[in-house]
């Protein structure tokens, strides 16, 4: 099981890797797409993610599993 | 010793302008330049067949080095996108159309995007086996066959190429161990669908396997032949995108000028595009060079190059 603040640090981690900015303030609810990450940054973010996580995320797809809101409810489903 | 003496190369020179197409695929320029990296894309002819995009490859191979084409013992041609709908094989096809002497070897295999390490590996083997002195390995994968025009997902992306590289003695480069690998199960990352005849792509997946896949064997390789990354002149990674070329370079902790993207121009011309680079950096002196072809199959290979002394 992964708390909800684990998966929003992997995500701003990843976010900050991919987008290269050191400044990543996206909430919980905030689309990934809203926040300015196109259909290639998705696949890079769920990379980082999965490398900081220690997870498998083959079958999730960014922009259905869109937010850290539902990717943290996912990957729990997954990892439960 | 034989290895890559020369290298010969078509791209047609009808190009799509991908930035004309930003619109009707809700995309921008900046994902064009930035991410995919393709600009344009050659197209080939309608009526040209894949034969004849060897054609023209051979022919700029003949323009800029001596060799005769009755010397030739072995012709390779990789392509899933063969003349007609493969029978017979293209390379016999290509034969005929080179008017090379029926002594020749020829024939075809189906790889997608690992294919020139693959064909350099068995032309090598098979010349060696036979005591053949020149053959030709052919790449040529007109993906424009098989692409749907709506598909936002391969249309911006591939490109029509072919080239023809010539092994023969007193090379250029000799090719040092190599490492092979196959995931079939995850076949249907990239496919032509039977119902439609048109490509079909995951790009997720596609991007998921070269970024864990394809580094692990690149660190193999380098393992198996006793060399470190420091030692490597130069790191042709498959043209795959912009996105993934640079990710690669990254994963391996390399320096952006050492793994070139240079597919601006063409698109992913699939078993072309590792040769078309190497084409370019053929005569410039690198001690070492490493190839990295991956994709569909999914299949994945990597070999070195080592410059001769001969």
């Amino acid at each position: 099981m992964y708390t909800k603040e684990e998966v929003k640090k992997a995500v701003c981690d990843g976010l900050r890797e991919v987008l290269k900015t050191d400044d990543v303030t996206i909430g919980e609810d905030e689309t990934f797409e809203n926040y300015g990450v196109d259909s290639l940054d998705q696949m890079g973010l769920l990379l980082e993610i999965e490398k900081r996580l220690k997870v498998e995320l083959g079958e999730v797809d960014l922009s259905i599993v869109n937010t850290i809101s539902l990717l943290h409810i996912s990957i729990n489903e997954k990892y439960q | 010793m034989i290895g890559i003496k020369a290298i010969g190369s078509y791209v047609p020179q009808n190009f799509i302008d991908n930035y004309k197409r930003v619109k009707e695929f809700e995309t921008d320029a900046s994902f064009i330049r930035d991410k995919i990296g393709f600009e344009s894309l050659s197209r080939k002819s309608q009526h040209e067949e894949t034969s004849d995009l060897c054609v023209k490859a051979f022919e700029d191979l003949l323009s800029h080095t001596g060799v005769e084409a009755g010397s030739i013992g072995c012709i390779v041609v990789c392509t899933q996108n063969p003349d007609g709908t493969g029978l017979p094989q293209t390379s016999a096809i290509l034969q005929h159309k080179l008017r090379l002497k029926d002594n020749v070897a020829a024939f075809d295999i189906s790889l997608g995007c690992s294919g020139y390490i693959y064909g350099l590996s068995i032309l090598k083997a098979f010349m060696s086996e036979n005591g053949l002195r020149k053959g030709l390995l052919f790449t040529a994968d007109p993906y424009s066959k098989v692409l749907d025009p709506a598909d936002r997902n391969t249309e911006l992306l591939f490109g029509d190429a072919a080239t023809c590289t010539l092994i023969s003695e007193q090379p250029e480069y000799i090719m040092l161990k190599s490492r092979f690998a196959t995931d079939g199960s995850a076949g249907n990352s990239i496919f032509v669908d039977k119902a439609t005849s048109l490509l079909s792509m995951k790009g997720k997946d596609i991007f998921m396997f070269s970024m864990k896949k394809v580094p692990a064997q690149i660190e193999e390789c380098l393992a198996d032949n006793s060399l470190e990354k420091e030692q490597i002149d130069i790191f042709i990674f498959h043209q795959a995108s912009k996105y993934i070329v640079d990710n690669l370079t990254k994963s391996l902790g390399l320096p952006a000028e050492k793994a070139p993207f240079l597919a601006r121009k063409t698109g992913n011309t699939v078993s072309s595009s590792i040769p078309l680079v190497l084409r370019e950096l053929l005569f410039s002196g690198y001690q070492h060079i490493l190839l990295s072809g991956f994709g569909v199959g999914l299949s994945w290979a990597t070999t070195i190059l080592k410059k001769s002394d001969e």
